[in-house]
């Protein structure tokens, strides 16, 4: 993947929220980059920025209280941070899509699933409405619709919460993406519709070439999607690595907790004893509007020394293509 | 222990045949036009001490069940006993004084407390209103419980709000154990939890039985969580149970190919071993109000023959504790 020129770059980005108690760093300049073909993986504690990250790629928050207040997006030669209102509206959901968490939410209760995935391509692609509609149904059938001539008459509440993730998935792709964000798309499913999904995702990714970005907090999911993963904690990026290496060597003590603190199937299978304990990360997030001069998980880390505590961390390669922001070593 | 033989064969828990159908109605006089069949005849022992987990779908009648033993909802028909005595036919009364054997924890920490009264206030509560204490008593108690929920003392003029999610289950639990209840229903108790605060919520459930002998029937749709606490494992399918087995017997020879997909379904955290293309489940989970005729699971079984779409399998013991219902085993 290096060699190739990546298809998204972050640098340096930050996103303020203004709030009663101040200045919510929610991303507190964090970089990166996806390759074509790529899945990066966006990992990290519920309210760590990883939402607020991708929703700024798009330009999609609320302003105010939110602002993008530094750095950039490269994207196709252009900075999205700059671009105008009706360039990045033709970007949206054209050259770069979205996936929530949320299908119910994300899609409208009002129109018929075929309107929902077609109107977006006669609007930016130029399609006729027949070929649109055309089109629709194919996207139905790629994403395992059964019936799906009939189903593009049909209504959102009408699906299963499994199929409404695949009909977004179906708009989401209907327009051939370079980039596919998915925030956290299969955290409301079950397992087994989880499972569909991925592969789905997987296997369109394949035929497509699409650049992957996949917002989760299941490491289990990583494991198996990610090419390469970031770690975020409070608003910035603690870790990077292929993911292989992540698992098997990490390196910055949060994502060392994180890795101890899940139950493991693979372990317990194994014939592990019953009411092990599991390993506790101690404390909560501090809030981002309130964190500390030095590192912002020295409070809940067990290597922390007086350094941790005055100076922030810097982001540096500790083996190979392998980067932590971490004062410490961590011995392998 | 063997002078009490006859005591403690008694099952803690004991539910028998139990169907819990929700009405639908429509239209102006809501009549009613069908029925949701969340719980459509489970039979489940517990013994004192044990954890059982119950794992299952979305919608496949989880809550149901376990609502259904607290009777916050009411039971269509079948057996629920506790401690030997029948419990769906008690009165208010009755029921009341039942109520303190078995308590129930929540999935949803945000909902579940009032964000009007002190936390410590809610706890005391639920002894004043069952009787147990009142007055400085309570608050003497309530500062006990926090403690061994992890919780200071101190902390019971908060308001929930103040709280993250971690410590509001905490709350919910130190509810619960404030009635000296023998089973707690824990429902989806970590599952709105982030990974790291999720290990401290397990840790405290182990922890209290060890040492207070507790029984939990544990709710939940992580089999991870649920190896790591459970003794024995019950997977459910459109309000049936179709499995039962024990932990370790139930990882290592899975009978009912529900069970099997499940299992093949969770993402495991090694990205060392990336599954296998072919363990992936077609098809979606059929309306519990019109469940598929025979075998419930046929329509996305991938062994599925004639008699499966035809025949209701039995629920049989296949080996000594291993139960399972399908046609093929
Ligand atoms: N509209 C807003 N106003 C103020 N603060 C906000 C707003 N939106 C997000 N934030 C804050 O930004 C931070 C990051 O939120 P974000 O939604 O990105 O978290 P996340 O990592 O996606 O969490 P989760 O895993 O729960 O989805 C949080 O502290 C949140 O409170
Ligand atoms: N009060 C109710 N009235 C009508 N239908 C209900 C009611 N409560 C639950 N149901 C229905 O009963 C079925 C079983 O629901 P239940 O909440 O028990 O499932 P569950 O296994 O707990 O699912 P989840 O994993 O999503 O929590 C569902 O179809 C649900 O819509
Ligand atoms: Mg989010
Ligand atoms: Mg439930």
């Amino acid at each position: 993947m290096d060699a190739q020129a990546p298809v998204l770059e972050l640098k340096n980005l930050e996103t303020h929220f203004e709030t009663r108690d101040g200045t919510v760093r929610a991303v507190d300049g964090v970089s990166y980059s996806v390759g074509a073909g790529e899945t990066l993986a966006v990992v990290g504690e519920s309210g760590c920025g990883k939402s607020v990250l991708s929703l700024s790629i798009l330009r999609l928050i609320p302003n105010p209280p939110g602002k993008i207040v530094g750095g950039s997006v490269m994207f196709g030669g252009e900075d999205l941070t700059q671009v105008s209102e009706e360039r990045i509206r033709v970007i949206r959901g054209n050259k770069i899509s979205m996936i929530f968490q949320e299908p119910m939410t994300s899609l409208n209760p009002m129109m018929t699933i075929g309107k929902q995935i077609s109107e977006p391509l006669t609007q930016h692609m130029g399609l006729s409405k027949k070929q649109a509609t055309n089109r629709a149904q194919e996207m139905l059938d790629l994403v395992q619709i059964p019936d799906s001539k009939k189903w593009l008459g049909g209504y959102p509440h009408e699906m299963s919460g499994g199929m409404r993730q695949r009909v977004m998935i179906a708009i989401a792709l209907a327009c051939d993406p370079k980039v596919l964000i998915a925030d956290e798309p299969t955290t409301a499913l079950d397992v087994t519709i989880q499972a569909q999904i991925l592969l789905l995702i997987r296997n369109l990714q394949k035929k497509m070439g699409t650049a992957v970005i996949m917002v989760t907090h299941d490491l289990g999911v990583v494991a198996e999607v990610a090419d390469r993963v970031v770690v975020m904690y409070a608003g910035r990026k603690v870790e990077e690595a292929n993911v292989k290496d992540l698992f098997a060597n990490p390196q910055h003590p949060y994502t060392i907790g994180l890795m101890t603190a899940i139950p493991r199937l693979d372990k317990i299978t194994n014939g592990d004893d019953l009411n092990e304990r599991l390993t506790e990360i101690p404390g909560v997030v501090l809030p981002l509007y309130d964190l500390p001069v030095g590192c912002a998980f020295a409070d809940r880390c067990s290597f922390t020394t007086d350094k941790c505590r005055t100076d922030k961390p810097v982001f540096e390669e500790k083996s190979p293509s392998h980067w932590a922001a971490c004062w410490q070593e961590m011995s392998s | 222990m063997a002078l009490d033989q006859s005591k403690s064969n008694i099952p803690l828990l004991e539910v028998t045949n139990l169907k819990t159908h929700f009405p639908i109605r429509k239209g102006v006089f809501s009549r009613v036009s069908g029925h949701v069949y969340a719980v459509d005849g489970v039979t489940i022992s517990m013994q004192d001490g044990e954890t059982l987990g119950l794992v299952g779908e979305s919608g496949s009648g989880k809550s149901t069940l376990g609502k259904s033993i607290m009777r916050l909802v009411e039971p269509t028909s079948g057996e629920i006993k506790i401690s030997g005595t029948e419990i769906t036919g008690l009165n208010k009364q009755d029921m009341f004084v039942h109520r303190r054997q078995v308590q129930m924890v929540f999935q949803d920490p945000y909902s579940s407390l009032n964000p009007r009264i002190p936390v410590g206030k809610i706890v005391a509560e639920a002894l004043q209103i069952h009787g147990i204490a009142t007055g400085k008593e309570a608050e003497d108690m309530v500062k006990d419980i926090f403690q061994r929920v992890g919780l200071r003392p101190s902390q019971m003029r908060n308001y929930a709000n103040e709280f993250s999610g971690g410590q509001r289950q905490r709350i919910g639990i130190a509810r619960a154990l404030a009635l000296n209840p023998k089973l707690i229903i824990a429902d989806e108790p970590v599952s709105a939890l982030d990974v790291s605060v999720q290990a401290q919520v397990i840790n405290l459930f182990m922890d209290l039985q060890k040492e207070y002998g507790l029984s939990y029937f544990f709710i939940a749709h992580d089999l991870a969580v649920v190896a790591q606490i459970c003794h024995r494992i019950a997977v459910m399918y459109l309000g049936k149970i179709v499995e039962i087995a024990d932990r370790d017997e139930l990882f290592k020879s899975p009978l009912h190919p529900y069970t099997r997909a499940l299992l093949a379904s969770i993402p495991i955290p090694n990205p060392e071993i990336r599954p296998a293309k072919d363990r992936v489940l077609q098809g979606d989970i059929p309306s519990p109000s019109n469940p598929p005729k025979g075998c419930r699971f046929h329509t996305r079984c991938p062994l599925v023959e004639e008699k499966c779409r035809i025949d209701t399998p039995e629920f049989k013991e296949v080996s000594p504790g291993h139960w399972a219902a399908c046609h093929l085993t």
